[in-house]
C-alpha cells in the first residue's frame, strides 16, 4: 500500500484499520511503514479514504508474497495455487473424512506463525521449519508455504522471500504419534527463539466414543488443550478408507 | 486454514460461540457440489432467526451486499460458515443436515465437551479433532483480555486491534453503541465467522455503555 502525501488530508481513518499498526499519523498526514505493511488490504477495504490518497501500488515478486498470505481475497497464482486457491493454508482437518490426509497413528502439526495479529518475517518462519526438521516431521506437500521452500529436507526457504513479512503463515506437517512428545518439546523450545508468536494446533483421528489417542500424551506432559476445538463430524461421503 | 480454531475466551463465553463449517475438498469434490451446497443453505435458512453470522468464500461481511441467505441459496459456494450462539439451535440444524445426508464434510468449531454431547444426542460419531494448544513465542506482543477475544473471532486476524481500542474509546465518549461498534468490527471479517453478539457483550463489559 502507499499513501499519496499530496492528497492525504490526515483524517486518520486508515490508521485504525491497519492490522499491524503500520500506518501512523506524521505531520498531520498518514504514513505507511512499508517494511511493516503486510499488504493485507484491510485499510483500502474498510477506511473509505475520502480523497483516494490510500492506494494499492503494483506489487511484484517477492513483495507480492505478502499479499498472497495476508489478504484472504487475493488468489494465488496458478503455479502456487493449492487447497482453496486463497489464503494461508489448506483444508487440513476440515475434509479429512473424505481426503484421508491424517490417518490413525499420525498426528497433524499446524503452526500458524505470526498469529494472532503480530505478523512474522519468513526468517522467523524458517527458524520454526528448521526446528521441526529435528522432530522428523513430514511437511504437507500441497501448501502455499511448502511451495516456497528451496530445500524441504532442511526446512530452507527461497532466498528472495526471506525478508518479506506476512500477517501469518501456516506450517502444516505430519508426525508419527510416537514422536508427539519429542515434537511438542521442540516446538516449545523454538518458541523461545523467535521474535513473534505462533498459534499451535494438533490434529488426530478420534476413536469410537470421542476417545482421543493424544490424551495420554497430554496427561503425561501436563498439557491442557484449549476447551474449544475444531471437530470434523465424519458426515462427508464417500468416507476415505485407508 | 485453521481460522476458527484459536478463538480465545472463557468456557462461559464460549458457550455462546459455535461455528458450523461445511466444505467441499478441492482435490475431491469441488466440482459437482454446487447444487448440494445450495440445498444446505436452504436448510440453514430454516434457522435464520437464530444465526449470529454467516458467509461463504466470497467477501460476506456482516451487513454487506452478499449477506443474504436467499442469494446464498442460488450462489456457488465452496464453503459454508454459520455462527450460532445457542447449542440447541446448532444441534437442531446439525440433526437436519445429518438426516438429509448431503455427504459434505461438516465441522463444528466450539467447546469440545458440548460438541461431544451434541454428537451423542443426535447419533454422530466424530471423525477427526483439531486441538488448539494456545499461543506461544513472544506473547508480550499479543493483545490481552477482551481485546484478544474479539480479535481472534476473525481467524485471518483482520479485526485490527487498533480499531477495537478506537471503538472502545468511541463508546465511552457516547459516540457509538456497543452493538454498532460490534457490527463495525464485523465488517473486517470477510468469511462471516465473527460472533457479533459475543463481541457486543465483550464491548459492554469493557465500557460504560449500557444501552443497545
Amino acid at each position: 500500500m502507499i499513501i499519496d502525501r499530496e492528497t492525504c488530508i490526515g483524517c486518520g481513518e486508515c490508521v485504525f484499520t491497519c492490522t499491524v499498526a503500520a500506518i501512523r499519523q506524521a505531520d498531520e498526514k498518514a504514513a505507511i511503514d512499508r517494511e511493516m505493511c503486510v499488504e493485507c488490504g484491510n485499510c483500502l477495504r474498510i477506511a473509505e479514504c475520502p480523497t483516494g490518497a490510500l492506494q494499492q501500488d503494483e506489487l511484484v515478486w517477492p513483495r507480492v508474497v505478502r499479499k498472497y498470505f495476508s489478504d484472504n481475497q487475493q488468489p494465488w497464482p496458478k503455479e502456487l495455487c493449492f487447497s482453496t486457491g486463497y489464503g494461508r493454508g489448506t483444508d487440513e482437518c476440515k475434509t479429512n473424512d473424505r481426503s484421508g490426509r491424517f490417518q490413525r497413528g499420525q498426528v497433524g502439526v499446524m503452526i500458524e506463525v505470526g498469529r494472532p495479529g503480530v505478523s512474522a518475517s519468513f526468517r522467523d518462519v524458517e527458524k520454526v521449519l528448521q526446528a521441526l526438521i529435528k522432530a522428523d516431521v513430514e511437511f504437507e506437500e500441497k501448501t502455499p508455504l511448502t511451495a516456497l521452500m528451496k530445500d524441504k529436507g532442511k526446512g530452507i526457504l527461497r532466498d528472495d522471500i526471506r525478508d518479506e513479512r506476512v500477517l501469518s503463515c501456516i506450517i502444516e506437517a505430519k508426525i508419527k504419534k510416537e514422536d508427539l512428545e519429542k515434537t511438542i518439546g521442540i516446538v516449545k523450545q523454538v518458541a523461545t527463539e523467535i521474535d513473534t508468536v505462533f498459534s499451535f494446533g494438533l490434529v488426530t483421528r478420534l476413536e469410537e466414543g470421542f476417545q482421543s489417542p493424544l490424551e495420554p500424551v497430554f496427561n503425561a506432559m501436563g498439557i491442557h488443550p484449549r476447551p474449544n476445538a475444531k471437530i470434523n463430524l465424519g458426515l462427508g461421503k464417500p468416507i476415505f478408507e485407508a | 486454514m485453521t481460522h476458527t480454531l484459536h478463538r480465545q475466551g472463557s468456557v462461559e463465553d464460549l458457550h455462546e460461540d459455535y461455528v458450523l463449517l461445511l466444505r467441499t475438498s478441492r482435490f475431491v469434490n469441488h466440482e459437482g457440489s454446487e447444487k448440494t451446497m445450495q440445498q444446505i443453505w436452504e436448510v440453514i435458512s430454516h434457522y435464520r432467526e437464530d444465526l449470529v453470522n454467516f458467509g461463504n468464500h466470497n467477501p460476506n461481511w456482516d451487513g454487506g451486499e452478499l449477506y443474504d441467505l436467499d442469494a446464498l441459496q442460488k450462489a456457488k459456494s465452496r464453503i459454508i460458515h454459520v455462527v450460532f450462539r445457542d447449542r440447541e439451535k446448532i444441534k437442531a440444524c446439525l440433526k437436519e443436515i445429518k438426516e438429509r445426508d448431503f455427504g459434505i464434510s461438516t465441522v463444528v468449531s466450539g467447546l469440545c465437551g458440548e460438541t461431544e454431547k451434541i454428537c451423542a444426542e443426535i447419533g454422530i460419531s466424530p471423525h477427526t479433532v483439531n486441538y488448539s494448544l494456545g499461543i506461544h513465542g513472544n506473547t508480550g506482543r499479543v493483545p490481552q483480555g477482551e481485546i484478544l477475544e474479539i480479535h481472534t473471532m476473525c481467524g485471518h486476524s483482520m479485526v485490527a486491534t487498533n480499531l477495537i481500542h478506537h471503538m472502545v474509546n468511541e463508546i465511552n465518549k457516547g459516540k457509538i453503541t456497543c452493538w454498532a461498534a460490534a457490527k463495525n468490527l464485523s465488517r473486517m471479517c470477510d468469511c462471516g465467522i465473527f460472533n457479533t453478539y459475543r463481541a457486543e457483550k465483550l464491548l459492554r463489559s469493557m465500557t460504560t455503555d449500557r444501552s443497545r
